[in-house]
């Protein structure tokens, strides 16, 4: 019973879906106090509604109810606990169900904390996200309903897939979906105020920190899948420029670009209209996202739903909101009058240029990525756009942001002379290139590539110093810690979240540039070097896991004598699914990882070992956490609480503080 | 979940990327022939380069790939004899040839279309505002408004 | 019934949700430029508190202050002319009414058409569980023979036969003890077809027998009592059968029946469990083979698990898990169908391109295990020619020639 009140439940909250999307809408229009009023409870309702859906495929997961089809098809008694509640995501229509979960999640948040929203903008905002709950609610009852139910349970599921039960791999969908979904909240607001022709002052206010967690999501699940391929993939690549992480990727650029654009929104009155596109533009690239994952148009790699069906459906929804947005901006954008005044070298202006570089970033990857289906539709050439066009095109954008970000983070609001506020980052200037150049002489000729990253890391993580550092003014010690302390949480997340950059982009090329790999037959009791390290291959032993036989390396890792690490890689079979897998053993260290494979047993008794040093391949994913948590520390600043309504301002009523 | 389609392809055939005994005796070629590799695409496997892919036609590449650069072939002419026999598919690096100068100049040439709108749209923020100071009658009625 | 108080419920409880917030008088509310100046009094506000803190100079703090302020009074102006939220006019809201309660009753329709109404959930443990019962309270023997019509002597049976029954029947009433006439009796009442009377007198042997009592014994008993129960398996001959088991766990009567009791009361698991043991241990003309084969796939899909007949010999290589999946799936036509394309595929490659032995020795044996030994014969005879020069590859491929049934 409990799985078909989950599957009456789902269709309850489409009926309240359908209801919310037009009810409060027209109430708005004209300026009907009941008719918005409807959009509150229905937001909670469909929330509740759409957990209860959520949680009663849950309940059917997590008790092998294998009259449920999906549960069949994806789950096992074997698996443990944690894998059939990720099993419940790991898939088609289970992770559609989460899509909508979110989304209904971030609309009832909208409409709990809403209370200092104007009504009217509160109930566009909830009609349109609506909406898109109902293509979605549409979407998953009519092509891919998880509550399928057996006539004739089966006793066990099929599906035991040995690599998704990874915790990398478990919890990188949500994480995205988290990203993806909480831009429809940026997307609703957006075309909410189009469709009033109005940008209220509370708007970037809102929009803004919904912009951030939505980046902030993005930017672990990102990082939670590269992390994911880089440890499992057998040789340390963590970045593919894959059609579908460019589906995350781009809304990630735009994402970015539009949380510093509000900024200018919020503060200064200006840069609306062009917000409000990249709003539209960031959930647009959401539901390409969703919808190259789905259809599987873009071959990749990753597409494994190969669906046509419910590609054209996503298609659907993807050009009915897209098209029916974008004609509105057309239509209305030009009311949107800018207030803000200021000068050519000032903050608005470097945010300016960061958008303009993030923008343009994201349309890079988007042309990269969707050239060769135009270039066989119109030019009939059958070719490839991978990695090297990627970095080759992209990383350019990436080292002027990184270039201008200090920079831009120290001028002033309207007019600045660039003299005085680029006087603190002269030394943090200095300081980098001494690095830079240090970091030249000392390495074996070659690459600029690790100077490079150096430079920036240095640059933006002392840019960031500085900038915390001259925010705490004049005066003595003492009274600069104390400033210190005081500082807005927002000012914290800023310093942070671009320290975090540059250590990812050092990351990068440090592991790029500087990464040794050593290919060999190894004999038993063999030692090698590689780099600064003894490697030695004491024994191959065959062993018997819970599920799959593994060839298993006892290897020795060395430095003049002392024992650095003691690895075992292994090489495994799961006969049950037929799949064999390589798990790399891996030394995480602050400066290095050590990277072992095993491969095949040679001819001559011995067997093919891969080792691999690669320097500083953590900072890449350290910075991504510290990103997320600058994203975090900007998004618990005051002004936000104050903003998401922790007090219910009634206005006139409440005093300013 | 996303990564399903390259792990089957890298399970289809469990053998290792660049293998020992693939490797060339002479370092210096060695490293063309790895540079090289990592700009073709194992046509098997979809957006892997062949020095990434673990697939068996990968390996056939890379073999034939070493085969023309001990044969004294330059980059560019083992590049071109690959491309010739699979197709200009198998570059990871479209050419610049073509309808593809479009794709290569369509970053440049967007940067600089925007750089100049928001250089237009800077300026023109950039005229003077109002007077710099609240007229009595406004400060009056400013001081009305923010009266606890 | 519960369910649909439940769901009813719900969907009351939502729609008077809706419907109360339409229908419900909300007067008044401050027009949107009111809110705005919320905000600016926010920010102004936030303009001190930083002057305070020390995080902005003077200058750009009386900047803000001036932008912030003029905006305050724009929007303020703007407050004094705009418009109100009125309120709906009553007949529309009621119209809305109606039309929200018609989209949640259609919800509803919808689910009626969608959902599976009244299918209860079915967690294992409790399937499991509710097994484990059913087979607890199962209907004893009596009761199972009892609901089938009762024994008729078949028609033309020597009547020589019949009167030599009689005989028999009455001299081992006369002297239950004797172990011979009741094995006699047992045996032949079983090829009359008379069950009940047979496991009767088997109840009596497996008693005399005492400690010499063996698993068929036991086997048989379970055997004659599960078909005086028309293929019923009642507890009485589930205790047989564990009987004969616990004398030899090999015997595989016992183990079919085991299998078959398992089928009956809702555990095609552990059924399918043991009929693949049984079936990959006996040999092809066990009288068990055919009906667990006849049933097996299907046993394996009630089971959950993917499951392929063995082929005998040694199995194709090429075959991915797709296509075994897909193979599993097909009808046994197309699975044929299959399994020769891919046969053909292997010649076809060995005809061109030549290959191992193994793969030869694989060709041949496959074409045996398909009936084709005209085809395996020529293929052998064409190894011969290949490999004149490797007697130890000719040796691999003979055998594989012997065992398809085609080396001279």
């Amino acid at each position: 019973m409990i799985v078909e009140l989950g599957h009456f439940a789902l269709i309850l909250a489409f009926a309240v879906a359908i209801v919310q999307a037009i009810v409060p809408l027209v109430g708005a229009q004209k300026g009907w106090r009941s008719w918005m009023a409807v959009a509150e409870p229905a937001a909670s309702a469909q929330f509740l509604l759409t957990l209860a859906a959520f949680g009663a495929l849950t309940y059917a997961f997590v008790t092998s109810d294998f009259s449920v089809q999906l549960v069949v098809l994806n789950s096992h008694t074997d698996k443990p606990l944690l894998y059939k509640f990720s099993g419940v995501w790991g898939n088609h229509e289970g992770s559609m169900l989460l899509w909508v979960l979110i989304l209904t999640l971030f609309g009832a948040c909208a409409a709990w904390f809403g209370g200092n929203l104007p009504p009217g903008l509160r109930a566009r905002v909830l009609s349109v996200q609506s909406a898109i709950g109902v293509a979605f609610f549409a979407f998953i009852l009519f092509t891919s309903n998880p509550f399928v139910r057996l006539g004739i349970p089966p006793m066990n599921g099929q599906d035991l897939n040995p690599l998704l039960q990874d915790p990398g791999l478990a919890f990188h969908p949500p994480f995205l979906y988290l990203g993806y979904v909480g831009l429809s909240m940026s997307f609703s607001f957006a075309v909410a105020a189009l469709i009033e022709g109005r940008v209220d002052a509370a708007w970037a206010r809102w929009v803004r920190p919904w912009t951030l967690a939505a980046w902030l999501f993005l930017t672990v699940g990102i990082a939670l899948g590269s992390w994911w391929a880089y440890y499992e993939l057998g040789w340390g690549g963590f970045w593919f420029w894959d059609p579908v992480e460019n589906a995350s990727f781009m809304p990630w650029l735009i994402a970015a670009a539009l949380l510093h654009s509000a900024i200018v929104v919020e503060k200064r009155e200006a840069l609306k209209a062009w917000t409000i596109l990249l709003a539209i533009l960031a959930f647009g690239f959401s539901l390409i996202g969703t919808f190259i994952v789905r259809s599987g148009v873009l071959t990749s790699v990753h597409a494994f739903a190969n669906d046509p069906e419910r590609g054209v459906f996503i298609l659907i929804i993807l050009g009915v909101f897209m098209g029916g947005a974008l004609t509105l901006y057309a239509a209305r954008a030009g009311t949107m009058e800018a207030k803000g005044v200021f000068s050519l070298v000032s903050r608005e202006s470097a945010l300016v240029t960061n958008n303009i570089l993030l923008a343009v970033a994201a349309f890079v990857v988007f042309i990269g990525t969707i050239w060769p289906l135009l270039a066989e539709l119109f030019f009939d050439r059958k070719l490839s756009v991978g990695a090297p066009f990627f970095n080759a095109a992209f990383t350019p954008f990436l080292v002027a942001l990184a270039v201008i970000m200090p920079v831009g983070a120290m001028l002033p609001w309207k007019r600045a002379r660039i003299g005085r506020a680029v006087q603190p980052l002269i030394g943090v200037l200095a300081l980098a290139l001494a690095a830079g150049a240090l970091v030249w002489t000392m390495q074996t000729g070659r690459s600029i590539l690790a100077p490079v990253g150096l430079i920036l890391v240095v640059w933006l993580v002392g840019g960031a110093a500085a900038d915390v550092y001259t925010r705490t003014g004049r005066g003595d010690l003492r009274s600069k810690i104390r400033r210190l302390t005081t500082l807005p949480r927002a000012d914290w997340g800023k310093a942070v979240a671009h320290s975090g950059l540059g250590i990812t982009i050092f990351g990068i090329a440090a592991v790029t540039a500087w990464q040794q790999e050593d290919i060999r037959v190894a004999q038993l009791g063999e030692t090698f070097p590689v780099g600064v390290y003894e490697v030695t291959l004491n024994d191959v032993l065959r062993e018997a896991g819970p599920n799959y036989s593994a060839t298993r390396a006892d290897m020795t890792v060395t430095r003049n004598g002392r024992v650095v690490a003691q690895l075992y890689p292994e090489k495994r079979n799961y006969p049950v699914a037929q799949m064999p897998t390589t798990e790399a053993a891996i030394d995480n260290g602050f400066t290095r990882d050590l990277y072992l494979v095993i491969g095949d047993p040679q001819a001559d008794g011995g067997w093919a070992v891969r080792t691999y040093i690669k320097p500083f391949a953590n900072w890449i994913w350290a910075g991504c956490i510290i990103m997320a948590l600058g994203g975090l520390l900007s998004l618990s600043d005051r002004r936000y609480r104050v903003a998401a309504g922790a007090r219910k301002a009634v206005p006139g009523a409440v005093p300013a503080e | 979940m996303k990564r399903l389609i390259l792990m089957l392809c890298l399970l289809a055939a469990p053998v290792f990327a660049v293998q020992p005994d693939e490797i060339l005796d002479d370092p210096v070629l060695e490293q063309r022939a790895r540079e090289l590799s990592r700009g073709l695409r194992c046509l098997v496997c979809r957006n892997e380069s062949i020095d990434e892919s673990h697939a068996e036609l990968a390996r056939d590449l890379r073999l034939l790939l070493r085969e023309r650069l001990v044969a004294g072939d330059s980059d560019e002419q083992a590049i071109a004899f690959i491309v010739a026999r699979y197709g200009e598919y198998v570059l990871l690096k479209p050419t610049s040839s073509g309808a593809n100068l479009l794709l290569w100049i369509a970053g440049p040439g967007m940067l600089v279309i925007a750089l100049g709108i928001g250089l237009i749209y800077v300026r023109r923020r950039g005229r003077p505002a109002g007077p710099d100071e609240l007229s009595g009658d406004e400060q009056a009625r400013l001081d009305e408004i923010l009266k606890p | 019934m519960l369910f649909w108080v439940i769901a009813g419920g719900l969907a009351l409880a939502v729609g008077g949700l809706l419907l109360g917030a339409l229908l419900g008088s909300r007067e008044g509310g401050a027009p949107a430029a009111a809110y705005d100046m919320q905000v600016y009094r926010d920010q102004l506000a936030e303009v001190e508190r930083d002057l305070a803190r020390g995080v902005v100079a003077e200058d750009e703090a009386g900047r803000v202050r001036l932008e912030v302020s003029r905006r305050l009074l724009e929007a303020d102006k703007a407050a004094t002319g705009a418009r109100k939220p009125g309120s709906a006019p009553r007949g529309l809201s009621r119209a809305g009414a109606v039309a929200i309660a018609v989209v949640v009753c259609g919800a509803g329709g919808l689910y009626a058409w969608l959902g599976a109404p009244g299918y209860p959930d079915l967690p294992l443990k409790q399937r499991i569980a509710d097994a484990d019962a059913a087979r607890a309270t199962r209907p004893a023997q009596a009761e199972a023979e009892a609901s089938i019509p009762a024994y008729l002597p078949p028609e033309g049976v020597d009547p020589k036969f019949t009167e030599l029954m009689e005989k028999l029947r009455a001299a081992v009433a006369a002297n239950p003890d004797d172990l011979r006439g009741q094995q006699l009796l047992s045996g032949n009442e079983a090829r009359l077809g008379n069950f009940a009377a047979a496991h009767a007198a088997q109840q009596r042997v497996v008693a005399l027998k005492g400690d010499a009592v063996t698993a068929d014994d036991f086997a048989g008993y379970g055997d004659m009592l599960i078909m005086a129960a028309g293929g019923y398996v009642s507890p009485e001959a589930e205790a047989a059968l564990n009987r004969a088991l616990e004398l030899d766990p090999r015997n595989g009567p016992a183990r079919y029946y085991t299998g078959l009791m398992y089928l009956q009361t809702g555990r095609p698991d552990l059924a399918f469990r043991i009929w693949r043991a049984l079936l990959g241990e006996s040999r092809p003309e066990a009288p068990w083979v055919p009906p667990i084969t006849a049933q097996i796939e299907r046993v394996a899909q009630l089971a959950g698990v993917r499951y392929v007949p063995p082929v005998t010999g040694p199995a194709l290589s090429g075959p991915s898990s797709a296509d075994m999946q897909a193979a599993a799936e097909m009808s046994p036509e197309d699975r044929q169908a299959m399994i020769r394309s891919m046969v053909d595929g292997l010649a076809e490659r060995l005809a061109s391109e030549g290959g191992p032995p193994e793969e030869w020795a694989r060709l041949i044996t496959a074409l045996g295990v398909l009936g084709d030994t005209a085809r395996a014969g020529a293929i052998w005879t064409e190894a011969q020619t290949v490999f004149a020069a490797a007697p130890a590859a000719l040796a691999t491929i003979r055998t594989a020639a012997e065992n398809a049934g085609v080396a001279n």
